[in-house]
């Protein structure tokens, strides 16, 4: 790998201004996001796609393989479809049936494999997989979008433009578990893999390949139903679909529970801006890709809707973000020295917090040479940091609590809004929830994600110790404060580890965990359904698997 | 037996242990003690689902420290080893307590020599030597020079004991808190998801 020496002129943002839920909450997509690196990768490495298995009955069930052929390795997406009635469609993580369930396959299976998943693909959290197997997820139909397609392309007819945008996909995942759970390989299986090594690569591989199955399944039943007359979906309206995610609570306390890698995904972002940011001027074709993609964000943003009151006003914002933005870039922003660092100073003050950080992402785009090579550096090794360091004395500790947690400490969590609330488990589907600390009974067995509280309780604890006591002595009479004392340790060299707000609050919106983590994964047109629960749009305008090796690289987001 | 995954064996063995007491920084180690046994096909999960059963609440403030808080408490000081070997008072699960070495190994790239009644081990990054068997001793730990040589983890998913394992899952459960009527409400959408 290339060193690149640091640009010296432009500081990284520092983490007191994008370790804020309302600018995580604020995030969009980018060059670094999971989706697009993958994109990038199988597009280099000349990664072939195949459908070998496709086994549908007239009412669309049946199971279907589509493969992936690298230079190294392949994975198969094994996805089965089923007949589900309305009244069960869900997309809550209670749910027990779905449209369609799917596994990643770790090679080519076998038709043994392919038995062994049906009878535990179908029931999700209630089956098994093994570690041949990479991740586990479910989608189910938008009926609306469905119906319509199915009975426009029944016909002879090409589906409603209308209808595409508004909708934007056929079909959305209500889960994808990776990562060990339920028998699915462990990370420490894809470690040292070049493409699948990298975070959510496997997650994201498998939500590309669904998309595909949404349509050609789409596509199946309009033949099943208009027989010769019928057609396939043209592939410029094709290409619009995307994939639907609808996501809640389960995902918020990831950022938490993993803050060096919360870190390595900041700090990677942070430091592409800042690479950017000190480039000395912007050369006439860099300044045409930046008016190309600022001009498909005015797109997406005119297509992006919420019926959210939170969104609502944030989406009014951006759209008028984006257009002053275009009138200063058609003034003559970019021609000056120093554009972008120049620009970014603008927006502190002409944008709003929405429009501050898509053009934080924007500026990247014309620079993948520049930034390209920070992906590897979001995947990290997290049991090296866990070690706590037991020979630090107090008195160091105390020093870096009070420098790296001035933000907690002034948070008074006495007063009964400002810790209103408890993270937990949930008995009923072992999933994470927030609970009324005040009204309901289990916090008790609460979830350590009240971070600022335990800061300032450990705080107190420790002015009443020796400054030269050991750590290690303090924990050894103090467990109580193991696992806090272990995030101050991660911190002191990880500056956008934690997130910088009270998270048992009254007021916090874990919408902005769950957009921050998605916008990670690329995602697009965040719809919060209510303050815990978002859907959203993958790979909206990607290429499809057979058009990856034609398309232009990296030019759809 | 259940075949299950590394990060199973690591979530269920902190809840569990969370769930029988340990404040959550030690039920962290617990749970990545119990991995890296079983990385190194030793049997965590079984190990800890011994030390958890029967206890009644954190070791803590009983005035004898557990395999856990002992071992934790080593690890801790693990950078000081090398003035001088340390001897643990004597445990009942001295494979813990070479957990966590090992794991301090890991993360250090250091190697350690670890000596109990009836077996000894070499832990290095990354690599585990081990003769013997477990007992209940005292544990002397040295560190050594940094040779590797011994045989690497394996991240593959295994099998665990029948009832060692419903122990620890039965554990993990204690923390769990049964959903309300408001709780389920607030989860989810709040509309129906036929759109």
């Amino acid at each position: 790998m290339k060193i690149r020496p640091e640009p010296t002129t432009v500081a990284l943002r520092p983490a007191s201004q994008v370790m804020r839920l309302a600018r995580m909450g604020s995030a969009h997509q980018s060059r670094l996001s999971f989706m697009r690196s993958l994109l990038r990768s199988l597009k280099r490495e000349n990664w072939r796609f195949d459908r070998p298995v496709w086994s549908m009955d007239s009412n669309g069930v049946g199971h279907a393989v589509y493969r992936a052929i690298g230079p190294r390795r392949t994975y198969s997406l094994v996805a089965f479809a089923h007949d589900l009635p309305d009244h069960m469609r869900s997309d809550r993580v209670i749910a027990t049936a779905w449209d369609a369930t799917f596994a990643l396959f770790d090679g080519t299976p076998t038709q043994d494999d392919i038995n062994r998943l049906s009878q535990n693909v179908p029931k999700q959290e209630a089956g098994r997989i093994s570690d041949r197997e990479l991740s586990l997820s479910r989608a189910n139909r938008s009926v609306r979008l469905w119906s319509h397609v199915v009975e426009r392309l029944s016909r002879g007819d090409q589906p409603d433009e209308d209808q595409i945008e508004a909708v934007g996909y056929l079909m959305r995942t209500t889960a994808v578990y990776g990562s060990g759970k339920f028998g699915a390989a462990d990370r420490a299986v894809l470690a040292g893999r070049t493409i699948m090594g990298a975070p959510f690569h496997a997650e994201m591989l498998a939500v590309w390949l669904i998309r595909s199955f949404s349509v050609d399944l789409v596509e199946h039943m309009a033949q099943i139903k208009g027989g010769e007359r019928a057609v396939r979906i043209d592939p410029a309206l094709r290409h619009r679909l995307g994939i639907g995610n609808s996501t809640g609570l389960g995902m918020a306390p990831f950022l938490v529970n993993h803050p060096a890698l919360l870190n390595a995904w900041m700090t990677a972002r942070e430091t592409a801006i800042a690479r950017v940011r000190a480039l000395p001027n912007a050369t006439q074709e860099a300044q045409e890709v930046f008016r190309r993609r600022l001009s498909r964000a005015q797109e997406n943003v005119t297509g992006w809707h919420s019926e959210h009151p939170v969104q609502i006003p944030k989406l009014k914002a951006l759209r008028t973000d984006l257009d002053l933005l275009a009138t200063h870039v058609e003034s003559g922003a970019l021609d000056q020295a120093d554009p972008w660092n120049t620009l970014i100073g603008w927006s502190d003050t002409a944008l709003s917090m929405e429009g501050q950080e898509q053009l934080a992402s924007l500026i990247l785009e014309p620079y993948g040479d520049l930034v390209d090579d920070l992906v590897p550096t979001m995947a990290t090794d997290e049991t090296a940091c866990f070690r706590i360091d037991g020979t630090m004395t107090v008195a160091t500790l105390r020093a870096l609590l009070k420098r790296d947690y001035a933000w907690a400490l002034q948070i008074d969590h006495v007063p009964a809004e400002r810790c209103a609330r408890f993270w937990y488990v949930s008995e009923e589907k072992l999933e994470p929830r927030l609970g009324q600390r005040h009204e309901e009974p289990g916090a008790e067995m609460e979830e350590p994600l009240d971070t600022s509280r335990a800061v300032c309780t450990l705080d107190a604890a420790l002015d009443a110790e020796d400054g030269a006591t050991l750590v290690a002595d303090f924990l050894l009479r103090h467990p109580e404060f193991r696992h806090t004392v272990r995030r101050i340790q991660i911190a002191a060299t990880r500056p956008y580890s934690e997130i910088r707000e009270n998270l048992i609050d009254a007021g916090m919106l874990p919408i902005d965990m769950l957009r921050c983590k998605l916008a990670f994964f690329g995602a697009s047109r965040f719809d919060p359904r209510s303050d815990r629960w978002v859907r959203i749009c993958l790979y909206r305008n990607a290429p499809f698997p057979g058009d990856l090796a034609n398309a232009p690289e990296d030019d759809w987001a | 037996m259940p075949v299950v995954t590394l990060a199973e064996i690591d979530a269920t063995a902190r809840k569990a242990a969370r769930g029988c007491g340990c404040p959550w920084g030690l039920a962290e180690e617990a749970g990545k003690s119990a991995r890296w046994l079983a990385s190194h096909g030793l049997p965590g999960a079984e190990t800890l689902a011994a030390l958890l059963q029967g206890r009644e609440g954190c070791c803590v403030g009983t005035g004898k420290p557990c395999a856990l808080a002992l071992g934790a408490a080593l690890a801790d000081r693990a950078t000081e080893i090398g003035n001088a070997p340390v001897t643990t008072e004597e445990i009942d699960t001295p494979m813990l307590i070479l957990a966590q070495i090992g794991r301090t190994a890991d993360a250090l790239d250091r190697g350690f020599t670890l000596e109990w009644e009836g077996g000894d081990a070499i832990v290095t990054r990354n690599s585990l030597t081990i003769k013997g068997h477990a007992t209940t001793s005292a544990v002397t730990c040295a560190e050594t020079v940094n040779i590797g040589g011994g045989t690497p983890p394996s991240p593959a998913a295994r099998p665990v004991g029948d009832t060692e394992w419903a122990a620890l899952v039965s554990f993990s459960h204690r923390i769990l808190v049964p959903a309300t009527e408001t709780s389920r409400a607030g989860a989810g959408a709040g509309t129906q998801d036929n759109d």
